[in-house]
């Protein structure tokens, strides 16, 4: 019998003075040396089980809890957080918070030194566990001068440092690119391989199916824990608990097959052996190219903050009206520099951008900001006001709209996104989703005629992207140009008519989405991975975006 | 682009021990005050801003100088309204300026400028662990030295995501420098918001995060970096020591 190290038993809790049990009545164990993968919908109380199980809920998080968490057979109840550590390590989204050292080393230094670890152990441990992290480069830089990605990867190196039998992560690759995400999946393989247990909280189906079993939670209770292969083979099951269904579960689903390959390639095998054949392609006719009119021209444009580190390289391109574009490219590539360069917030060293033929800096920052809406990666960094309607009228009234006209451009900005009815509502009790919404309406309301969204997807369950790339899909059928920034490859494939690849400040591919995508060794060159329907299409000679195209190739 | 004071130079200053560094620190803040006149507490602010390039504080110091500059100018502006001098120099307008409150402005002024020289050669040649660690050895239990120079941790943090926010409204049409002073006080509102939220918010992450990872777990703690004693200590030490003796000598003499 396999000892369970971590057991929570009859476990409740709700924040605050809420009434609402955050998780209800939850019974849950991790046995050692097993890798346990936790999904469900945004609300679902996947961080609430994280922080209960770590004993962070209820010493930092005040609240009614009730139940029992024990740990080595041992309850936990009343221990500090401090003293857990050791043995509990739990990494959390936001990495940017837990960085806050010199450099690198002694980032890593820090749980040890807490612990009274003897030095030598201490560079032994930081070097062997920076090396598997991929961090032995950068051991004397800045944490915060780091890309989002090696930071991510930094806070859980940090907590790896300290040995924990049992590591909990709640959502740690969300920054990471396709080939990082993989790496550090790999390593949670690893650790669980050598003894150790771990329970990863991610919406990313397609790596959740690596886990030795999955825990699937709804409205605060778990409703279905087992293989990936059993709890998540129904696709519309998936959907139901704001999970994209893994590829290739749904390509054999639509192909009727009871199977459920957990790789491209045991896909293929399966394929081959029940003797599907795929078609060539039939001809698509992807969406038509837009007007043609050049709207925002970037000709040559080199950046850097320091001369010895280029962010830009020489970047041209072209954006024209009434298209729908995706930059991708990993993190540091220089994605984000890039756009702040459309609205003059930047000032290139070399180089120019224009809009409509105007170089940019001749409009100014904040006149741009009609023209072109910019709407950042993190909408709590624009949110202020007290209510929704508010939060909508402060651009229209920056820009001198008449005071009467405002309730009906709000309004209409919020019917667009969804939102219409949230007038009274305070912007910080609203979840992520529709903040970002709301990120989106404040910015539209100024009816721009260009969108710009830095990761707009970025931290949303499966239905919430959907529902903000439908958005703006829809924003674009209304004549809107949409430019968004990503590193995810799927979103790209799925809602993008072009693509332009940024790899360490240069553009190194430019075109169709189909013709991006199909190009698999530009892809890795940037660190990109191919979704697996796009990847399987290929093994066949075929240029397929989607898993209904892969399957329709298959009939 | 560092956000931090520090800068990794491996110089004379950098490997001076943690302690020794804040007792000279201490030690440095006395000699401006054995000297009344300019003239007294020149030298001393010149052998400072020789220390400071010696200690590559130089990219430090252009970040601060008009600071300094600010202050070298206030001292001596107010002292000439509230220090009263004997005999009259000129007059500007109404106001009669008199030598003694000049010359006392001028010496706060460079009094005030050598204590930013002395934390300039400290912060540039310290890591804020080190910091930590010097105090915690001085007797302060080492929660309270990590929160007091956790503000020196934050506060580049807090810089960079006051700018994240200006670009952020900006891009809605905010215009910082328009309208009169209270229109301009209003302006700012939708950038203090957001950053006294996203500071709270990271704060709350950041006690959470400090716990899992043992912060508090024992009152004793290893130390990654070693901290020998060598020459370097007795020889800054002897060198404050001696300053303040010349100085002090000349000031009671």
């Amino acid at each position: 019998m396999t000892t369970n190290l971590l057991s929570l038993k009859n476990v409740s809790f709700a924040y605050g003075g809420s009434e609402r049990l955050a998780i209800n009545n939850v019974n849950f164990s991790i046995a050692q040396g097993e890798f346990v993968g936790i999904a469900g919908a945004s609300g679902a109380g996947k961080s609430t089980l994280i922080r209960c199980a770590s004993g962070i809920t209820p010493q930092f998080f005040k609240g009614r809890f009730s139940g029992q968490v024990r740990v080595n057979a041992r309850p936990i109840t009343g221990k500090r957080v401090a003293e857990l550590a050791g043995i509990i390590g739990t990494v959390f989204q936001d990495f940017e918070a837990q960085l806050f050292s010199t450099n690198v080393r002694r980032e890593l230094a820090f749980g040890m030194e807490n612990l009274c670890v003897n030095r030598k152990i201490m560079h032994q441990r930081i070097n062997k566990i920076a090396q598997l992290i991929g961090l032995s480069g950068l051991m004397e830089r800045e944490p915060q001068s780091l890309s989002g990605g090696q930071k991510q990867r930094l806070a859980l190196a940090s907590v790896l440092c300290l040995n924990p039998a049992l590591l909990l992560c709640d959502e740690p690759t969300t920054d990471l690119d396709p080939v990082a995400k993989n790496m550090l999946l790999d390593i949670l393989d690893d650790l669980a391989g050598s003894g150790n247990s771990v329970g990863l909280v991610t919406h990313d189906t397609e790596r959740l199916i690596r886990a030795d079993r999955i825990v699937l939670m709804r409205d605060g209770s778990i409703v279905a824990n087992g293989k990936a292969t059993e709890i998540l083979s129904d696709p519309q099951f998936c959907i139901d608990n704001g999970l994209f269904a893994p590829q290739m579960f749904s390509l054999f689903s639509l192909l009727g097959l009871k199977d459920r390959p957990l790789s491209v390639d045991e896909a293929k095998e399966v394929l081959d052996r029940e003797g599907f054949v795929a078609k060539a392609s039939p001809s698509r006719t992807d969406i038509t190219m837009p007007s043609g009119d050049p709207l925002i021209t970037v000709e040559d444009v080199h950046f850097y903050y320091t001369p010895d580190s280029p962010v830009l390289n020489g970047v041209s391109l072209e954006i024209e009206q009434g298209d729908f574009v995706c930059l991708l490219g990993q993190n540091g590539s220089g994605k984000t520099t890039l756009i702040k360069t459309f609205n003059a917030f930047l000032h290139p060293v070399s180089g120019r951008v224009f809009f409509k033929g105007i170089p940019v800096e001749k409009i100014g920052p904040s006149k741009m900001g009609q023209k072109i809406g910019f709407v950042f990666q993190n909408p709590d960094q624009m949110l202020f006001a007290a209510n929704v309607f508010e939060e909508v009228a402060f651009g229209l009234r920056n820009y001198g709209m008449p005071e009467k006209e405002i309730p009906q451009k709000v309004a209409a900005a919020l019917k667009a996104v969804g939102l219409n009815g949230t007038e009274d509502i305070d912007p910080f009790i609203m979840v992520k989703g529709d903040r970002q919404k709301l990120a989106v309406a404040c910015v539209l309301a100024c009816e721009p005629e260009v969108l710009i969204l830095d990761e707009p997807t970025t931290g949303l369950d499966a239905n919430e992207q959907v529902d903000m790339m439908e958005l703006l899909v829809n924003l674009n059928s209304l004549g809107h140009t949409i430019v968004i920034i990503t590193h995810s490859v799927q979103i790209a494939a799925s809602y993008a008519r072009r693509i332009f690849i940024l790899d360490s400040g240069k553009i190194i591919g430019e075109g169709t989405t189909r013709e991006i995508l199909g190009k698999s060794d530009l892809l890795s060159r940037a660190n990109l991975i191919a979704p697996p329907c796009v990847r399987l299409g290929c093994m066949y000679g075929l240029s397929v975006l989607s898993v209904s195209e892969l399957a329709e190739a298959f009939k | 682009m560092s956000l931090t004071f520090y800068y990794p130079s491996g110089g004379f200053f950098e490997r001076v021990h943690p302690v020794s560094k804040l007792i000279c620190l201490m030690a440095s803040f006395v000699p401006p005050f054995l000297g009344n006149e300019p003239l007294e507490v020149f030298p001393y602010f010149s052998f400072l801003l020789l220390a400071a390039f010696f200690a590559q504080a130089g990219a430090n110091l252009r970040r601060v100088y008009k600071l300094m500059i600010i202050l070298f100018v206030m001292s001596i502006v107010l002292w000439a309204f509230f220090y009263r001098g004997k005999s009259a120099l000129f007059t500007v307008g109404r106001i009669v300026i008199m030598k003694e409150s000049l010359l006392y402005g001028v010496t706060t002024g460079i009094r005030l400028n050598c204590f930013i020289l002395s934390a300039i050669i400290f912060l540039t040649s310290t890591p804020i662990e080190d910091f930590t660690y010097g105090l915690s050895k001085l007797g302060m239990p080492f929660a309270a030295s990590f929160a007091l120079t956790l503000s020196f941790r934050l506060t580049p943090l807090f810089m960079e995501t006051g700018q994240a926010i200006v670009m952020a409204q900006k891009a809605r049409g905010l215009d910082l420098d328009s309208g009169g002073i209270i229109k301009r006080i209003r302006h700012y509102v939708p950038i203090i918001v957001p950053v006294l939220v996203s500071g709270l918010r990271r704060a709350d992450q950041l006690a959470v995060a400090l716990e899992s990872r043992g912060f508090g777990k024992t009152k004793k703690r290893s130390a990654i970096s070693e901290f020998p004693i060598t020459w370097r200590d007795y020889v800054l030490i002897s060198f404050i020591l001696v300053i303040c003796f010349v100085m002090g000598a000349h000031h009671f003499s």
